[in-house]
């Protein structure tokens, strides 16, 4: 790679990172190739040196959101990892709603939520075990920065090869309807039930103490530690003071700074605060 | 593990058995469902069928049937048919496949949707 071109992927990698806090190190300009040559096809642009001069010139906000949409991963599926769902379903939420009976609402967030297949898992997975009116107190929040991903989020609309990554058939039948050209929508009143909206995780302003339930799975993974630890205190904080974190499969709070409790759900690692023990 | 796969293409029975991994699957073959019926009447043993729908002799719900009526498996079966839309699934479903595999499909799914069954099963 010529220094001239190196120059254009440490600007882009640079604008990615003090946005979103996404890292891509100078072995991962592969990988931001490929996306900034999706840019340039988004806005019909020769290459990449004529990207990047369109970028010195002026930012628009249409231009700002593409860079965000690009340089996220939005690998996912339907019930991913498959034990966290599990421990949602067979043990935590019994326990809260056993804890809380009434009709007061139990609060989940799905972080990162990406194409919505995480937050849909969750509420077929809930929708198996609970009661109509048990399910009415879930309220389930699912954020991205990703706007273009949030369009596809709502919609719930997945092709063939989408819908058979991790979604058992009685689900598709009893949760999808069929649009007769090789895709499926989830069902409108299970996607009534799911708030979606942009959220950055580094920058933007969480809500103190309201979350029973957080799901922030396989996005800290691409974070450095700084970060990394940014987020998951602010995480934290919008936790209840009992509430369950759940991360990726590979991903952990060891060599962050925060104090914490590790319980083993079924299978499934999830993170508490640790409150000081009164003297 | 002993896969029975069921379908009239030769092509898809060759590309089933290139995609399943080498170690822990072996693949039988049958070309319909009166031929699938025949191997386990004779006493083969298998852990899963993948299960064509349309097919010359006996089609694939046809085998479902004979599978219920006569108990000739209990291994859990999967749906591996372009009949994709609901109306057929449930009617497998209803016939007692316990899984589906929509075509075209790639490995991984696969991979992920038998042993997914195999993990109901159990």
């Amino acid at each position: 790679m010529e220094n001239k071109d190196k120059g254009i992927y440490k600007y882009f990698s640079n604008y990615i990172f003090e946005n979103i806090g996404i890292v891509y190190e100078e072995k991962d300009y592969y990988r931001l190739e490929s996306r900034l040559l999706q840019m340039c096809r988004r806005f019909d642009v020769e290459n990449i040196q004529a990207l990047y001069s369109m970028y010195l010139q002026k930012i628009t906000g249409e231009m700002h959101q593409t860079v965000l949409d690009i340089a996220t991963n939005n690998e996912t599926y339907f019930f991913r990892d498959t034990k966290p769902f599990v421990a949602l379903s067979e043990d935590l939420l019994p326990r809260i709603l056993k804890d809380r009976p009434g009709s007061g609402p139990i609060n989940i967030w799905c972080g990162g939520c990406s194409s919505g297949q995480e937050p849909y898992s969750i509420l077929m997975a809930l929708s198996e075990r609970l009661s109509a009116s048990e399910i009415e107190r879930i309220n389930i929040t699912a954020t991205d920065i990703s706007s273009e991903i949030l369009t596809k989020a709502k919609s719930g609309t997945y092709t063939n090869l989408e819908i058979q990554r991790g979604l058992p058939i009685t689900h598709l039948v009893k949760y999808f309807s069929d649009n007769s050209n090789e895709s499926w929508t989830v069902k409108k009143e299970i996607r009534d039930r799911i708030s979606f909206s942009e959220f950055n995780l580094l920058t933007g302003t969480f809500p103190r103490g309201k979350y029973d339930i957080i799901f922030c799975r396989n996005v800290i993974i691409y974070q450095n530690r700084e970060n990394k630890n940014k987020i998951l205190s602010s995480l934290f904080e919008s936790l209840t003071p009992d509430g369950n974190l759940f991360l990726g499969s590979g991903e952990s709070l060891i060599g962050t700074d925060i104090s914490y409790l590790q319980e083993n759900l079924q299978g499934s690692m999830t993170f508490k605060k640790k409150h000081k023990q009164a003297a | 593990m002993r896969v029975l796969v069921v379908d009239d293409s030769k092509h898809i029975l060759a590309m089933v058995r290139e995609m399943l991994p080498d170690e822990g699957y072996t693949t039988l073959d049958a070309l319909n469902g009166q031929e699938a019926v025949d191997l386990l009447k004779s006493g083969e043993k298998v852990d899963v069928v993948l299960l064509d729908w349309n097919m010359p002799v006996m089609d694939g719900p046809t085998f479902l049937e004979a599978v219920r009526d006569e108990k000739l498996t209990d291994a859990p079966i999967l749906m591996m048919t372009t009949e994709n839309k609901i109306e057929k699934i449930t009617k497998a479903i209803s016939l007692g496949a316990s899984e589906y595999i929509m075509k075209p499909f790639t490995e991984d799914i696969l991979v992920s949707k038998i042993d997914f069954a195999l993990k109901q099963a159990a």
